[in-house]
This record gives structure tokens, C-alpha cells and sequence, in this order.
């Protein structure tokens, strides 16, 4: 799980309070390392689709 | 007025075209991020999905958020943020803030929808997200597969519902309980 829980602002907030939000959750470190914040077997890869 | 990026499909014929969902959602997002902007310098504007993968990489395959970031933020000064394990409701928060995003969702959630844009395709894929309608929660969903080559497959941007976008985000195997993973563009609004 996420090692620091924000609470986002409720989806009719208005959009200050959702700036606000954005900007304090993106300077938590640790949600730049994926092996920080999710299981082992998640891998950061795409995959191949049909034509 | 949310700006709307050009859309951007990966089926286009270039080199590793039904790999390239990643740098694809790049473009979008990179056009986004700049609000059409052209940063004038030796790559080209709008960005193009070929451009992307051939900075990544020579080789076909799979890509990581990390790596179109890197491709985006080298190429058209589009450096975004990159967060893994983000949780649905700051995910929302972000985009009606004013952010686009790649996000990452796992296609056989998509598959049994009337947006799939590859039959048969289950597997990890990117899309851009632009943005969020009150009236009903939706999202308008750039999936680059929806190019609308033959009959049943959508062309363009789609307004999908929060439900079927979350669901989707939450099936990367090993993504985090109630969370998503995703690039996001900076705030342009």
C-alpha cells in the first residue's frame, strides 16, 4: 500500500482544494519507485496488441 | 476549456506500431503537456509515436512510464510525473485539477466492451486520459487502438466510465490495492 495516505478533496472541491491536493501527493517520494509502493510481481512494461 | 491533444494512433504503420501504446499516449500527452506548443527544435512537432519509440529503443517490445518520460522530457521538454501506486481518488484529483495522464490498464477488462480496440488483445496497455466530466464522472480516454481501422473498433477519443477506467487500472498485476500507476502532464489550466 501506498506508504503515506492523503486524503483527496471530495470530486465537487473546488479546484483549488484539487490543486492543492496534486501538488502536496506528487512531492511524496516514494511513489517515484514502483517497488515501494506495489507488489513484487508489477513490472512497468506494456505489451504487445492485435492488429 | 481543457486543451485536447491531436489524437494519435499506434497502428500507423511504423516499426513496432502494435508495441508502441506506450509512446503513442506519449505524444498526446507531451502535446498536452505543451498545449500544442512546438519547443523549435530538431524533432518534430506534433509528436509521433515512431519518433518516441526510436529514442527509446531500437528494438520492439513493451514500454515503461520511465522511459517515455525520459523520451518526452529529452525531446519536447515535456518532463512529467511519474507515480506508481497513486490512489484512485488523488488520481481523479489530479486530472480535475488540470492534469492529462498515461495511465496504465490491463486490456482484458477493455475486451469484453464495446471500446475494445483490439479483439483478442488481454494484456498491459497505456492510454491518455485528458479529462474529467462532472456531469457524470467520465473520462475522455485517447486509447491509441481505437483508430477505427475496420467495423466494431472506435475511432478517437471515448468518454469511458469511471467505473470501467478504474477497473481496468487496477487489473496491472501487482499494481497496489485500490490504486493506479501513471505519468502525469503538468497542470495546464
Amino acid at each position: 500500500m501506498p506508504p503515506k495516505a492523503l486524503k483527496a478533496p471530495a470530486l465537487n472541491a473546488n479546484k483549488a482544494e484539487h490543486k492543492k491536493h496534486a501538488d502536496e501527493f506528487l512531492k511524496i517520494e516514494d511513489h517515484k519507485d514502483p517497488k515501494k509502493v506495489n507488489k513484487p510481481e508489477y513490472r512497468d512494461e506494456t505489451d504487445e496488441a492485435n492488429p | 476549456m481543457t486543451y485536447r491533444p491531436t489524437f494519435r494512433k499506434q497502428g500507423d504503420g511504423s516499426r513496432c506500431q502494435w508495441s508502441n501504446c506506450g509512446p503513442a499516449s506519449q505524444a498526446m500527452a507531451a502535446d498536452r503537456h505543451r498545449r500544442g506548443v512546438d519547443p523549435k527544435n530538431h524533432h518534430g512537432w506534433l509528436p509521433t509515436p515512431s519518433e518516441i519509440r526510436n529514442f527509446i529503443t531500437r528494438f520492439c517490445g513493451g514500454t515503461s512510464l520511465q522511459q517515455n518520460d525520459s523520451a518526452a522530457t529529452h525531446m519536447y521538454f515535456a518532463n512529467m510525473d511519474v507515480r506508481y501506486g497513486v490512489p484512485w481518488a488523488t488520481f481523479q484529483s489530479l486530472i480535475i485539477s488540470g492534469r492529462g495522464a498515461i495511465l496504465q490498464i490491463r486490456y482484458s477488462v477493455i475486451a469484453p466492451t464495446k471500446f475494445d480496440g483490439s479483439p483478442g488483445f488481454t494484456g498491459n496497455h497505456a492510454v491518455f486520459v485528458n479529462e474529467r466530466r462532472s456531469s457524470d464522472g467520465a473520462f475522455l480516454v485517447y486509447d491509441p487502438l481505437a483508430d477505427g481501422r475496420r467495423a466494431g473498433i472506435p475511432k478517437g477519443p471515448q468518454w469511458w466510465p469511471a467505473s470501467l477506467l478504474k477497473a481496468a487500472a487496477y487489473a496491472i498485476p501487482g499494481t497496489a490495492s485500490g490504486c493506479v500507476n501513471a505519468s502525469f502532464t503538468r497542470d495546464t489550466e
